[in-house]
């Protein structure tokens, strides 16, 4: 996978998902169920504005010091003996992984959740290359053999299932026959994937994020399956996002006590490995080699764009779930690995405006991702940013661009916006086809009245005789 | 070994507009510190109640007694799930508790470091119960944290169905804030540290909660005086 998550346009793809009643009821679940538990869980906590306050100021001095913080890291990370990877792009974070993979004459590899290798394309250049890679989050589990579905959520991939789905799916490729019943299903993935843990050579995993000054990376699971990845191959590949760094332990603190909230609304998540470097010399278990390697793709170019501190971002998910357009739609309607309010202020800055332009009219401009993100991203006013800037660009449509001109020429000109108001109470007539067909389907105009307010107030004269 | 740093590095600090990373970094600014406000001032007694409540609420059996209880204790807990066992060689375990264990369970392993992976990997697999010590225990979320290496091995708390997770009673800690200030202080840190706050759990099918995924499905806490 890549950025990219669907080959379908715009238009059809939200027709797609606004016919799948399967997910809308789910997502719609999941949001009030998500959004109620965190909401319980920062009113517990107390003083949450002070909390975003500084997790977002956290964020924010990393970013302004990235250079020195990822110097660091890497420095501390090598003296722990990792071997660190620096990466400008998918192609050369891949290619790398690979050649260790080769080089160790690995045949099964397994991985918890990462974010960054579905980016980057892992999965399919390991699979092409003849390797078993095998997801261990029961969610990404599920979509893997599922025919390589695609995740609708960053934090729960497979939010837009239902149980009989999941037992449908284990039944056809896993040869499962118990019932839907949730537990019964976990209980039979944990025997299937428990035989990978053991047998594989390679364990792959993200990083929530590292601490520069140990050269730590952390991860954090509630499945354990983090936990397995990192205990028994005997290599362990770590991909990160260049961003995802924080000074020292004490800033991971502040980190970790708002995202496990944001995420899944509770205080921490059951397990938090903090790993550094490969296993010391009296140890039994865990890999005997860690590499380490640091992804751009893009980043740079957003760090030194108006859209830097979008990279603050700390992929909890809890502005997808406050976003009335994601409730709909869900992930993928967006069509990108990232979506909701992050996914459209980080993608076009990320991968360009010609590909991903067109998603960022999928927000109505209501402003809730930016009251809720825990550190502070102006979600909303980067959305509208955007938007400004492909609109001066002139990147509208051919439809929209005559539209807005139009409206120009008659706003700008007194006899032409007398006229048009003089029409304006014939609007109930206009077409339900054609281009206003988008607009006259799914809405009423209020009643224009016959008189308008400037005939009506030059007809009472100015002697203030009120009526 | 640190590849293709320096092209890496210098397009950030373009992007930062400057030619290379600063000797040091801006001074960060705390805008707050209500992370230390926490149970500041409570006694070891509140933090201990605190702590014991908030285990229960999800889903953790805890027990309290002794030191010199403590074979007795474990010995119960590991009559109602069968053996084998497998201890973390920690002078808290391997004396009377591993005597009394091996008296009453026919299995009981002490976690060898000398003796490689794969046949301490094969002993911790094949176990229903793993016990290991924390380092301290931390009463917001409670949490214990677990020094992974030598004699405490990574599969000890992971690969056994049951884990038991010992606590001194003068460790419980307010809350993350106090772990990470002792994290900060260590000279060297283990290859592996981890925190755990429950049982292996997921909320994947339709966000019902699962105990017991790939890791232990029971936890239990003993507090010891």
């Amino acid at each position: 996978m890549s950025i990219k998550t669907s080959p379908l346009p715009l238009k059809e793809r939200l027709r797609k998902e606004l016919a799948n009643p399967v997910m809308r009821t789910a997502i719609a679940n999941a949001q009030d169920l998500l959004n109620a538990k965190r909401d319980a869980a920062f009113a517990e906590l107390g003083d949450f504005a002070k909390w975003r306050e500084t997790a977002g100021a956290i964020r924010s001095h990393v970013l302004e010091n990235l250079d020195f913080y990822l110097s660091r890291f890497a420095e501390r990370a090598a003296a722990a003996g990792a071997h660190v990877y620096f990466a400008g792009d998918a192609a050369a974070a891949t290619a790398y992984g690979l050649q260790i993979l080769r080089d160790k004459k690995a045949a099964k590899a397994v991985k918890s959740k990462s974010m960054v290798t579905e980016e980057i394309g892992l999965n399919r250049l390991l699979e092409e290359a003849g390797l078993e890679v095998v997801e261990t989050d029961l969610g990404e589990y599920l979509l893997q053999i599922d025919d390589l579905d695609k995740p609708s959520h960053i934090v729960v991939p497979a939010l837009h299932k239902d149980r009989e789905r999941f037992r449908e799916v284990l039944a056809a490729k896993k040869g499962y026959t118990g019932d839907s019943v949730p537990e019964n299903l976990t209980r039979f993935v944990r025997q299937l994937i428990r035989k990978d843990f053991l047998e594989a050579d390679v364990g792959i995993t993200g990083c929530n994020f590292a601490v520069a000054e140990t050269g730590t990376v952390t991860l954090v699971t509630n499945e354990g399956n983090g936990r397995f990845v990192t205990t028994a191959p005997k290599i362990q590949l770590v991909f990160m996002g260049m961003e995802r760094l924080v000074p020292t332990f004490a800033e991971l603190d502040i980190i970790f006590s708002v995202l496990a909230r944001s995420a899944v609304g509770a205080k921490l998540t059951s397990y938090m490995s903090l790993i550094t470097g490969p296993r010391g010399p009296q140890d039994a278990d865990g890999p005997e080699e860690l590499h380490i390697i640091i992804v751009d793709n893009g980043r740079s170019r957003v760090l030194a764009s108006e859209f830097r501190e979008v990279l603050r971002c700390i992929r909890c998910g809890t502005c997808m779930l406050e976003c009335p357009a994601y409730r709909h739609i869900s992930g993928h309607g967006y069509g990108t690995l990232y979506p909701g309010p992050l996914g459209l202020a980080l993608v076009p800055v990320l991968a360009g405006y010609e590909d991903y332009g067109e998603i960022t009219k999928i927000c109505s401009l209501c402003g809730a991702c930016s009251q809720v993100c825990p550190v502070e991203v102006p979600l909303y006013e980067f959305i509208f940013e955007h938007r400004r800037i492909i609109a001066e660009e002139q990147r509208l449509g051919a439809g929209e661009n005559f539209l807005m001109g139009l409206y120009g020429a008659v706003i700008g000109n007194s006899k032409l916006y007398g006229m048009a108001t003089r029409l304006a109470r014939f609007s109930a007539l206009a077409p339900r086809a054609g281009p206003l067909a988008q607009w006259t389907a799914a809405r009423e105009l209020p009643a224009i009245p016959k008189t308008r307010f400037r005939d009506w107030f030059a007809a009472r004269g100015k002697k203030g005789n009120l009526p | 070994m640190i590849t293709g740093k320096e092209l890496f590095i210098s397009r950030i600090s373009h992007g930062l507009g400057r030619a290379a990373p600063p000797d040091t970094p801006t001074r960060l600014v705390y805008p707050h510190q209500m992370q230390r406000r926490y149970q500041a001032h409570a006694a070891k007694r509140e933090l201990r109640d605190i702590f014991i409540a908030n285990a229960r609420a999800v889903g953790i059996d805890v027990r309290e007694c002794s030191e010199r209880d403590l074979a007795v204790a474990l010995v119960e807990i590991v009559r109602k799930t069968g053996g084998p066992v497998v201890l973390a060689d920690d002078p808290l375990l391997t004396g009377d508790v591993a005597r009394c264990l091996v008296e009453a369970f026919t299995e009981c392993h002490i976690w060898d470091a000398g003796a490689g992976r794969e046949e301490n990997m094969a002993l911790a697999e094949k176990a229903k119960v793993g016990v290991a010590r924390a380092e301290m225990a931390l009463a917001e979320s409670a949490t214990t944290l677990l020094s992974c290496h030598g004699g405490n091995g990574r599969s000890i708390t992971l690969l056994p169905e049951n884990s038991v997770i010992v606590i001194r009673a003068e460790t419980i800690l307010p809350r993350l804030t106090q772990a990470m200030d002792w994290l900060h202080q260590q000279k060297t840190l283990p290859a592996s540290v981890n925190f755990v706050s429950g049982p292996s759990s997921t909320a994947d099918i339709e966000l019902v909660r699962v105990q017991g995924v790939h890791g232990p499905l029971e936890l239990v806490y003993i507090i010891v005086e």
